[in-house]
């Protein structure tokens, strides 16, 4: 029988391999697709949340979350694409004209 | 009721104001401005003075009040006064500063910058030495040192001649963080005062009659003195003062000597005498050792300098070390003890005169000569009677000749550590010796002598140097000769600093 | 229900969002002129600000809004405050991106409304009443940054910073966003009130909620960059258009610091732990808090470059904030409450002003080092007195607004019984006065390379600077003077903490 902590420990799975990839993806593209898994692991946790509380704010959040998800994503690409037009690199590792 | 305390506070800053909206090249007018706002300052403090004065007995307590509400929820007010601690430091604000203006009219570079930043840390010193409430204290404190930075940093000048150079950029930066290291200690000291008496009042009225415990003496007699002596030159922490003092453009090195190291002075007299008495009775006798230690190893390093400012900065450092010895008098059980406190306030007094005329003549030669090496000026005697007359004078007024205020300070003070730690007394007698042969030295060397032929087309002093000279010069001989007139109003806040009667 | 009273009581969001979509179809349809939006931008902004000021002024107790409207953003005189520092923060940045873009950028308008959307996002992020709402508002206060940051899109720095602070604020949204999810699942409720009113029945701290809040305090914490999750503010500072800048690290901040402590002080009805988690939430703020002092000071001192000293600068001044936050977590936060609320509005405004110069000097010069200040004193005083001003204010130089802020935050660390941070406190501006004086040296000491000799005409002055930039300099300077010395803004101050409590 599945039950609340297999989503959970799902999406607790999903958000660490996201974070691992922002944290180690040196290809921009990989980046955003890595904070894409970590918001969906959100929504895993969400919806799960909201199915075995049987309240539905956890839904509607849900969608707000793939809105904003989807927002987030054109930004970064524009960004992206913005770097590349200027370097022709997406290699975040030799980003690194500013040096703090 | 006319406020005559913060007419004298804040004329310079009004002042100050007017000159911020003067145009740059208007030189006359910001000069005529700076010197009429400091005149009326310097005369009303005198006016202060004298109405303390006339009613000494009343000086254990603060007089001519005058406080405004500020920030209630606080404690905080606008409180000003002065008691017998600060009147006499008033009066030496006022001669001090006014001098300074007057020696500030050879400043040839922007003029208007100067002169608001010179006005703002008058305004802050007096401040200072009237502030009954703590918090203005520290505003006014810090008011008093931020300008430093800029005003020495822009307007001094280097030392490059022999031995090792001192850059003015490295010296403001090195003066602004010691100041505000002392700064942050005090600050802290007062919070910690703030909350430790349980008043929630940064008024000192009601702080004094608060009873401190013994831990809460001990601990913020330590923050409070470590604070002050940054400022007041204490020997491990003074190296500031000889490569700001050097640095600063001339005006600046009598008011850092003159009055800003005073205020370290006033502030140990203020918060660790008289607030915390036990904690200063157990722990100003060992840091007396200090201060004879201040005034062997400053008089030997003057020994060693060449150049003049830097030779008088030292001497600084010695003679701060006689007012550490005096206050290092305040506990013990002898009848001479009182004469140790009262000899180092009037060593403050004294040593602000002197050195601020010493640095006035020896930076008035320097604007004519553009050279601050005693080896190179030589012989100027010939040329400059009137710079070598009043360099002479303040020379043997820092050595302490009788019949100058110099002579009454280390008399009191080597009276009263003869009374309570002889061998300390015995120690710094030498320190006076070294500093006879560096004066005379100096004067040997620069106004005696065979003339430097660089020098043959001299001329001697302006009139408005003159005028400084001659108000410092007066000073110190008037209160050589009545010396009275300022240990008179001492006498009175004397038992509060020392737990007992003369 | 009433809608009259909505629209009263939402002017200033609305005034935003009304003037954020008329820019971009302006920019569309009507004005090819540049200036005409920039006027319009701000005409919108500053009709929000005066809004903002009038509902702070003049509180309406009898309206009842709609329930629906209150169960998400609440309107209260801290939340009124608040919105009205945001919005005077704002405009001033907009006054100073003035000309900044109009003759570079094919899409001047774009930033106008950007902005405009930003500043929407705050007002919103500091009433909402609901973690959805929150992230939502959120949000859009940060996607108009990023894209702000890399706004000179043929510039790489600029690409780059955009770039940068993307990816670190993408990480923190996800942070964020799965800890608000635990905190919704362990406590069942996304509405801040019931949350609290959960949390006072259950009878032990479930951990995923302590979890979600620790997570979602790093997310906050990097928005705000304290350290440790800072490292993308020096580079993000540097590379982003300066006028950009001026508005990142002013108003942005602002908000963030109000909606934390929104969120972990004002439903505490009174009971001063929050939410008595077994957290040492002192502790852990004083960790954050004391990192970022140091790591803000001391990374500071060999920086050459005007901009990365800035933000160093910043990551120290968010350090003293983490540090009155810290001692807000005792039985009567009011005084630590209204000292972080004065000590973030002086920092505001005092960092604004600093930032404000560069962003009017980009127009002439590309690089930023020391010594492209040199002989800032002649070329352009008013400017040097601004700069001059704001930084010692920043490094808590009496008698201005940052060491009153400075003082009023030590007074209430100390009175909160941790001494030992007020001396760190201390210890860390007088580091700080190393790195702040040093660029007052470099625009101060030395005399402009040409000329010097004459000072009948400054030389080589830049072009003159439009009026209305003139008068926004001189109220970044004297509210320095100002806030330090009027002691009514105090009062208000501690008048607006003393409603937190009361669960308002």
């Amino acid at each position: 029988m599945i039950g609340l902590p297999h989503y959970l420990i799902l999406s607790a799975l999903l958000f660490s391999l996201g974070l691992y990839g922002v944290l180690t993806r040196r290809n921009a593209i990989g980046v955003l697709m890595a904070v894409e898994l970590m918001f969906n692991s959100v929504n895993i946790n969400l919806m799960a949340f909201s199915h075995y509380m049987m309240d539905t704010a956890g839904l509607a959040f849900c969608i707000f979350v793939i809105t904003v998800a989807a927002a987030e994503v054109t930004v970064g690409v524009a960004l992206v694409l913005s770097v590349y037009r200027n370097r022709n690199l997406i290699d975040l590792d030799q980003v690194a004209e500013l040096k703090g | 009721m006319i406020p005559w305390l913060s007419l004298i506070i804040w004329l310079p800053t009004l002042a100050a104001l007017f000159i911020a909206v003067t145009p740059r090249h208007w030189v006359r007018l910001i000069q005529a401005l700076a010197l009429s706002a400091g005149a009326a300052s310097t005369f009303l403090s005198i006016r202060v003075f004298f109405a303390g004065l006339m009613d000494t007995a009343a000086l254990n307590k603060f007089q001519v009040v005058e406080a405004l509400p500020w920030l209630e929820s606080l404690g905080i007010q606008y409180k000003v006064g002065v008691d017998g601690l600060s009147l006499s430091m008033i009066l030496l604000t006022g001669l001090v500063s006014l001098a300074a203006l007057w020696m500030s009219v050879s400043i040839d570079k922007r003029q208007k910058e100067y002169f608001v930043l010179c006005l703002l840390a008058i305004s802050g010193v007096y401040g200072v030495f009237a502030s009954i409430d703590l918090f203005f204290f520290v505003i006014f404190y810090e008011l008093a040192s931020i300008p430093m930075y800029f005003l020495v940093g822009i307007w001094g000048s280097d030392k490059i001649g022999s031995g090792r150079p001192i850059y003015r950029e490295r010296a403001a930066t090195k003066l602004l963080i010691y100041l505000q290291l002392g700064g942050g200690l005090v600050l802290l000291g007062i919070l910690a005062l703030y909350f430790a008496t349980g008043a929630k009042t940064f008024d000192l009225q009601m702080l004094l009659q608060t009873q401190l415990s013994g831990a809460h003496q001990k601990v913020l007699f330590l923050i409070f003195f470590v604070g002050f002596a940054i400022e007041a030159g204490l020997v491990p922490l003074h190296t500031w003062l000889p490569e700001g003092h050097s640095s600063a453009p001339t005006p600046l090195s009598m008011l850092l000597a003159g009055v800003l190291l005073k205020m370290g002075g006033y502030g140990i007299l203020r918060f660790c005498l008289q607030l915390t008495p036990d904690a200063s009775a157990k722990f100003l006798p060992a840091f007396a050792i200090l201060g004879a230690v201040n005034v062997l190893y400053g008089g030997l390093c003057a020994l060693r300098q060449s150049d003049v400012k830097v030779m008088i900065a030292y001497s600084s450092v010695s003679h701060m070390g006689m007012f550490y010895l005096g206050i290092g008098c305040c506990a013990a059980a002898s009848p001479f003890n009182g004469y140790g406190v009262l000899g180092a306030q009037f060593q403050l007094f004294s040593h602000g005169v002197i050195t601020a005329l010493l640095f006035a003549v020896a930076g008035a030669v320097y604007n004519k000569t553009h050279s601050r090496d005693l080896r190179a000026w030589g012989g100027l005697g010939a040329r400059a009677p009137v710079y070598t007359f009043f360099y002479v004078l303040a020379a043997m007024g820092s050595l302490g000749l009788p019949g100058m205020t110099g002579f009454w300070a280390e008399f009191m003070v080597l009276f009263g550590t003869w009374g309570s730690q002889w061998p300390l007394a015995v120690l710094a007698v030498p320190g006076l010796l070294i500093t006879t042969m560096f004066l005379l030295r100096s004067v040997q060397y620069g106004f005696f002598g065979p003339l430097n032929p660089d020098h043959v087309g001299m001329q001697d002093a302006d009139w408005w140097e003159l005028v400084a000279f001659l108000m410092l010069a007066t000073a110190a001989l008037w209160f050589g000769i009545f010396p009275a007139g300022l240990t008179a109003t001492v006498l009175p806040i004397l038992p509060a600093l020392i737990g007992g009667a003369l | 229900m009433n809608w009259s009273h909505l629209l009263v009581q939402f002017t200033p969001e609305l005034a935003v969002l009304v003037t954020a979509v008329w820019v971009i179809l302006s920019d569309l349809f009507l004005s090819r002129h540049p200036s005409g939006l920039w006027r319009q931008c701000f005409l919108g902004l500053a009709a929000a600000t005066i809004g903002a000021a009038f509902l702070y002024q003049v509180p309406t107790p009898g309206v009842e809004l709609p329930a629906i409207i209150t169960r998400v953003l609440l309107v209260s005189p801290l939340t009124s405050s608040l919105k009205f520092v945001v919005l005077l923060l704002s405009t001033l940045a907009v006054v100073f991106s003035y000309r900044s873009f109009e003759e570079t950028e094919r899409h001047a308008g774009e930033y106008y409304s950007l902005i405009l959307f930003s500043v929407l996002g705050g007002l919103l992020c500091i009433s909402s009443q609901d973690l959805v709402l929150f992230f939502i508002s959120f949000e859009l206060l940060s996607l108009p940054l990023y894209m702000l940051c890399g706004f000179r899109r043929y510039n790489s720095a600029s690409a780059e910073a955009g770039l940068k602070y993307f990816v670190n604020g993408a990480l923190s949204s996800a942070l964020m966003l799965y800890g608000i999810s635990w905190i919704y699942g362990s406590l069942g409720s996304t509405h801040l009130p019931t949350l609290a009113a959960n949390y006072a029945v259950v009878p032990s701290p479930p951990s995923g909620f302590l979890v979600g809040c620790l997570l979602v305090l790093s997310g906050l914490g990097f928005k705000v960059a304290v350290a440790p999750f800072h490292t993308w503010a020096p580079d993000v500072y540097s590379g982003a258009p300066p006028a950009v800048s001026t508005f990142l690290a002013s108003a942005p901040k602002v908000t963030i610091v109000g909606f934390i402590l929104r969120l972990f002080w004002q439903s505490l009805d009174g009971t001063g732990q929050f939410f008595n988690l077994p957290v040492d939430w002192v502790f852990l703020f004083t960790v954050l808090a004391a990192g970022s002092m140091f790591v803000g000071n001391l990374s500071a001192l060999p920086q050459q470059d005007v901009r990365k000293i800035f933000a160093y600068s910043g990551i120290a001044q968010i350090g003293y904030i983490f540090l009155g936050l810290a001692a807000c977590n005792n039985p009567h936060p009011q005084q630590s409450f209204s000292a972080v609320l004065f000590y973030t509005t002086v920092y505001g405004i005092s960092n604004l002003g600093a930032w404000a110069v560069l962003a009017v000097l980009a127009r002439g010069q590309e690089r930023f080092d020391l010594d492209s200040l040199r002989g800032l004193h002649q070329r352009n005083p008013a400017l040097a007195a601004c700069l001059a001003l704001c930084l010692m204010s920043l490094a808590g130089v009496p008698p201005l607004s940052g060491f009153m802020g400075k003082f009023y935050l030590f007074r209430a660390i100390y009175e909160s019984g941790l001494p030992f941070l007020v001396v760190l406190g201390i210890l860390n501006s007088v580091i700080s006065l190393f790195y702040y004086f040093k660029v007052l040296k470099a625009a101060y000491f030395v005399e402009a390379e040409d000329g010097g000799t004459s000072f009948l005409q400054a030389p080589s002055a830049g072009p003159a600077l439009p009026m209305v930039q003139q008068l926004a300099f001189q109220l970044c300077l004297w509210s320095n003077v100002v806030l330090g010395l009027w002691p009514a803004v105090i009062g208000e101050v501690e008048r607006v903490a003393s409603t937190i409590t009361q669960g308002s």
